[in-house]
């Protein structure tokens, strides 16, 4: 069995003073601080947990299946899962898809041939672009993206039909030998080509949204010409334009990197036999994927209900589209349920991966150390649409500083459509690369100035209450990041000696993001609670994709209403608007909405128990601990209750943030700061190139921990992911813009024996303008881990790992001729 | 269709009859297979029934292993030496319980071809006609397909006892990844033999320059030099760099020479 999470099994995460923290076990029996059980723990460690791949009609309709749903199934032949004559009658039919997909990167569609495809025993329906009744294109922030391909092909993977059947053998069958008519044109793959003035457009002129967006009017374009190929681009100059005597330059690069949740995508629509549909779909946002389906149907939105199946992981790779219109389509247009399960390598495919990012750095300095000047131009690979790319790229532009003092900064941040597969949200967005950027430059930095690196940093890191170099917002909220630093630092360093013939290094790093939506967007979430006499329901469409939003709503109701029993619906868009599970939001949004309820339902109860002459519900017990046990809490409701049912309605927005001033290109954007610091300690075989983590170290301040146990996951995970980043994980991509990565054969997720010892450290600093001081804490561990293990890398080798992941010929002592980008 | 054939006999039959069927030994490899692949085989043979097919002898110089004989068996055998046979990088612990040694050169990657053809060797093909012939393992690797056209069964490998024997090996990380580079040498009775292996030529390559500099102790370096001598200078796109092959495989190379003479890794 591997270590625990922290490698100290049966321990908690270490305290910023760095030790086991018994607080958390003597603070809290219930409510905010309490170690819960995650509400879905012993389903899916018992194995019981019904993930969306694992979903049938017949789970969701049981035997109330319309009848002709049967007569749909007879008729096509149906034999899957409709064994025996009285099937139809039993049990609904179920007809299951497989989408066709592009194989080159780049081609005119010039029709799609399914003549072969519909002669297979089982075949139901080909569907393509001309059949999609509504909006043809969708998409996250920019609708630029096609349902199914038309005209041209623009991705290698890009769908192009999908491909309808009675059983999932016949439908594969179909998909290979649906014939799309290609005619291949070269595809533009290198970003910074693709950013020249005069390159070739990947999407033409008339497409909507092929205008770019932000301040185009940047440093790459010095006549005014623009490429047509940028999606958005920040652009922000501040400062006296001074710059320092000792100047390092460099060109960093980050990999595409997957989000890589391990239950790959899956879903099952069912037609309402109105024109509508209901889905049941592994998905971050259920009522915004609810209002991009309803465009591509035609249809009202109300049209549209959407359900939560169970989620194996989202890490921001289930924001996009990507078998949820086609299910929805394909159930509209037979008349019957339709399911659909990806592969690994379709997965793969589908959905969005992390910007691959360039970044030019220039860091000047004083003597003695001070930053004076910062330039930077940082160009991120978005694939031919622009899925998240806008909001990315001011994640990137405006952390491209980090927590440091800059005087003077000139940053240029641009995304540039490819045709390399779409790059989107994951985890970090955008921060991980901005992290990596300027970390390695304070490195570089370090080392041309002889002193310590991290003596460095201590110089240069922004106290509480300044403003951040880039975007000029304040630095409050949160502890500063010298805390942060000295918390990681505090930890013991590994017992474990080095091995012969390695060398060891020891990196850290540090990293910010902000938590919430942010730049002027509104960001709310509201959330019912019913009361009865058995307990409280919590209906919200929050998607609990494993990052345990569940149990956290539940420990915030009971923060207020004691330990009463809880129930929870599955989220869905019957639950008011909750926004995404994205952006390190949720525990703030909904959080916030569900203490704001827990509020109203005490003071209802208290009301009541006045009325009826009982003790007011706080009389009860108390919220510092002396509740009573559950049963007499079901007591009181009981009594306070009878057979009525009271539920309170209640919405809750975070604090409100500025859009980016088009003038000065800074504002006030961000919600709040997710502050990390990671230190990496690595062994490398300095003859072969090989690497080995030994120690990842992950101190964050967290405002405050809801439940200590799944925080550490949160902290452990996001450290584990970022040593992917920074040494194995990365979907390859060929000169010719084909994805190779096929599987976890090839795409290398670290498994525990590559995470040996990763310790999480938590500093508690609530912020006080959120509710009960709770920061978003999801994405902060991907900040600075891959920047920590890669100047672990440096320290070890003595080589420059320009780019991550390194591969092994980046980190021989003995440089081989290998081309690969240092400095510029 | 589900064979499960009790005799060798039976089994070549079923072949015969069934030339789509899908072979199961440890199988390992057929769950991932029915689970990405697209239309399922028509038929699995299933050796697991057959009479001693997971027997290990080792007789007259040679160590025998029937097609059930799993890899983690073979890598355990005292006669390899006293590092025995590493399989640390070999796929993960529970495939390397049933995983079979025999199965493994059949699949991509074969991780064992290059350490089993330093050990010479060699596979036991049976046809149903009752004609049996060997192959050797880079010959067998080079081609596994062609025992499927030709309705035969691998029915044994056989591999020589060493006096020495070594195997060495990079990947990105340790387990789980695929080989970069490997080297695997042994001295038999009739002779030293150096094979090397790379992501971009996964067929065994022998070295005989470097064969000849085994047993001499002090030309470790002239030994890393002549295994890594001639490998292919261009590599396919996405490949592992080729300098960076070389460089590995003498790597790799130094420290087999090391431990065929009684050294660790490094000093």
């Amino acid at each position: 069995m591997p270590p625990g999470p922290t490698g100290r099994a049966g321990q908690g995460p270490e305290t910023a003073t760095g030790e086991a923290a018994p607080a958390h076990a003597a603070r809290a029996t219930f409510g905010i601080g309490a170690p819960d059980t995650r509400a879905d723990a012993v389903a899916k460690l018992t194995g019981r947990f019904r993930y969306a791949t694992d979903l049938r009609a017949r789970d969701v309709l049981g035997r109330r299946a319309p009848s002709r749903l049967g007569d749909q199934a007879r008729h096509a032949g149906a034999t899957a899962d409709s064994p025996g004559e009285n099937a139809a009658v039993t049990a609904p039919a179920e007809l299951y898809g497989v989408t066709v997909r592009s194989p080159v990167a780049r081609a005119e569609l010039l029709g799609v041939d399914a003549a072969a495809a519909l002669a297979v025993p089982g075949a139901m329906r080909v569907i393509i672009a001309a059949d999609v009744p509504g909006a043809r294109l969708v998409g996250v922030k920019v609708r630029d993206q096609p349902v199914f391909a038309e005209g041209e092909v623009r991705h290698h993977g890009e769908p192009i039909a999908f491909a309808v059947a009675t059983t999932p053998w016949a439908a594969r069958r179909m998909a290979a030998l649906v014939r799309p008519l290609l005619r291949p044109l070269p595809p533009l793959v290198d970003p910074l080509a693709a950013l020249a003035p005069g390159a070739p457009a990947v999407v033409p002129a008339g497409h909507p949204h092929a205008a770019p967006g932000g301040d185009v009017h940047g440093a790459h374009a010095a006549d005014g010409a623009v490429s047509p190929n940028v999606i958005f681009r920040r652009r922000l100059r501040h400062g006296d334009g001074a710059r320092g005597p000792v100047a390092v330059r460099a060109r960093w690069r980050t990999g595409r990197q997957d989000p890589a949740f391990l239950a790959p995508e899956a879903g099952l629509a069912v037609p309402d036999g109105r024109g509508g549909v209901r889905l049941w779909v592994a998905t971050q946002d259920l009522h915004h994927d609810r209002d991009q389906i309803a465009a591509a149907l035609g249809v009202p939105p109300e049209a549209v209900r959407v359900e939560l199946a169970g989620v194996g992981g989202a890490f921001g790779g289930r924001e996009d589209m990507t078998l949820h219109i086609h299910l929805c389509l394909a159930a509209v247009l037979t008349g019957a349920p339709v399911r659909a399960v990806y592969g690994r390598a379709e997965s793969f495919q589908a959905h969005p991966s992390r910007h691959p990012a360039i970044m030019d750095y220039e860091l000047t300095a004083r003597p003695d150390g001070t930053f004076v000047s910062l330039r930077a131009g940082i160009v991120l690979d978005g694939g031919p649409y622009a899925s998240t790319s806008t909001p990315v790229v001011g994640i990137v532009h405006f952390f491209a500083a980090g927590p440091y003092q800059v005087p003077n900064v000139d940053v240029t941040t641009t995304a540039v459509r490819t045709n390399n597969p779409v790059a989107g949200a994951m985890r970090g967005f955008g921060a991980t690369q901005a992290s990596f950027g300027i970390e390695s430059t304070v490195d570089l930095l370090a080392r041309e100035l002889g002193v310590d690196p991290v003596d460095l940093r201590r110089r240069n890191l922004l106290v509480p209450g300044e403003p951040l170099a880039t975007s000029g917002q304040p630095l409050v909220g949160t502890a500063g990041p010298a805390e942060v630093l000295a918390a990681c630092l505090a930890t013991p360093m590994p017992a474990r000696p080095v091995a012969p013939g390695r060398r060891r290094g020891v990196g850290v790093a540090l990293g910010i993001k902000s938590a919430g939506l942010g730049d002027g967007r509104p960001d709310s979430a509201g959330i019912v609670l019913r009361a009865d006499r058995d307990g409280v329901t919590i209906v919200s469409a929050a998607p609990e994709v494993g990052q345990g939003i569940g149990t956290a709503l539940r420990q915030i109701v009971q923060e207020q209403l004691g330990p009463v029993p809880l129930r929870a619906e599955a989220p869905s868009t019957d639950a008011p608007v909750s926004g995404g599970s994205k952006a390190s939001r949720q525990t703030m949004a909904s959080g916030g909405a569900a203490a704001a309820a827990a509020s109203r339902l005490l003071a209802e109860l208290t009301t009541r128990a006045h009325a009826h002459g009982l003790p007011c519900w706080p009389a009860a017990g108390g919220p510092d601990g002396r509740w009573p046990a559950t049963g007499p809490l079901t007591d009181l409701l009981a009594a306070v209750l009878g057979d009525e049912t009271v539920e309170v309605r209640e919405s809750y927005t975070l604090p409100a943030t500025e859009p980016v001033n088009p003038a000065t290109g800074r504002g006030d954007i961000h919600i709040t700061f997710q502050l990390t610091a990671h230190r990496a300690v690595v062994d490398v075989d300095p003859e072969l190139g090989t690497a080995e983590l030994v120690q990842l170290v992950g101190a964050q301040d967290v405002g405050r921990a809801v439940n200590p146990t799944q925080l550490a996951g949160q902290l452990v995970g996001g450290a584990a992911q970022g040593a992917g980043l920074a040494l194995t994980e990365e979907i390859r991509v060929d000169a010719d813009g084909v994805a190779t990565a096929a599987g976890f054969a090839d795409y290398l997720v670290p498994t525990a024996l590559d995470v040996p010892e990763i310790v999480p450290v938590v500093i508690e600093h609530p912020d006080d303008r959120l509710p009960h001081g709770i920061r978003g804490v999801g994405e902060g561990s991907l900040a600075s881990s891959p920047a920590a293990v890669a100047a672990a890398l440096r320290a070890a080798s003595g080589r420059p790992v320009a780019a991550v992941p390194a591969a092994p010929a980046d980190l021989l002592a003995e440089p081989v001729a290998v081309p690969h980008a240092v400095g510029v | 269709m589900y064979l499960r054939p009790a005799t060798l006999t039976e089994a070549l039959s079923a072949r015969a009859e069934h030339p789509g069927a899908l072979v199961l030994a440890g199988a390992t490899a057929a769950t991932p297979a029915l689970a990405t692949g697209g239309r399922p085989p028509a038929a699995l043979l299933d050796l697991a029934g057959v009479r001693d097919v997971a027997a290990l002898d080792e007789a007259a110089g040679r160590i025998r292993l029937g097609p059930l004989v799993t890899a983690e068996r073979l890598a355990a055998q005292p006669t390899l030496g006293p590092d025995r046979l590493p399989l640390r990088g070999f796929a993960t612990p529970a495939v390397r319980a049933r995983a079979t040694a025999l199965g493994n050169l059949f699949q991509r990657p074969h991780d064992l071809a290059a350490p089993l053809a330093a050990l010479a060797g060699e596979v036991e093909v049976a046809h149903a006609d009752g004609a049996r012939r060997t192959v050797d393992v880079p010959a067998l690797v080079t081609v596994p397909g062609r025992l499927a056209e030709a309705a035969e069964l691998a029915v044994a490998l056989t591999v020589a006892v060493p006096h020495r024997f070594a195997y060495a090996r990079v990947a990105v990380r340790p387990a789980a990844a695929p080989t970069l580079a490997a080297v695997a040498v042994a001295l038999l009775d009739d002779g030293p033999r150096v094979y090397i292996v790379t992501v971009t030529a996964p067929v065994p390559a022998r070295r005989a320059a470097a064969e000849r500099l085994l047993l001499d102790a002090g030309a470790g370096e002239e030994f890393a030099a002549a295994a890594a001598a001639g490998l292919p200078a261009d590599a396919p796109a996405g490949q592992a760099d080729p300098a960076y092959l070389a460089t590995a495989v003498r790597a790799l190379a130094r420290r087999c020479h090391r431990r065929c003479h009684g050294r660790p890794d490094h000093d």
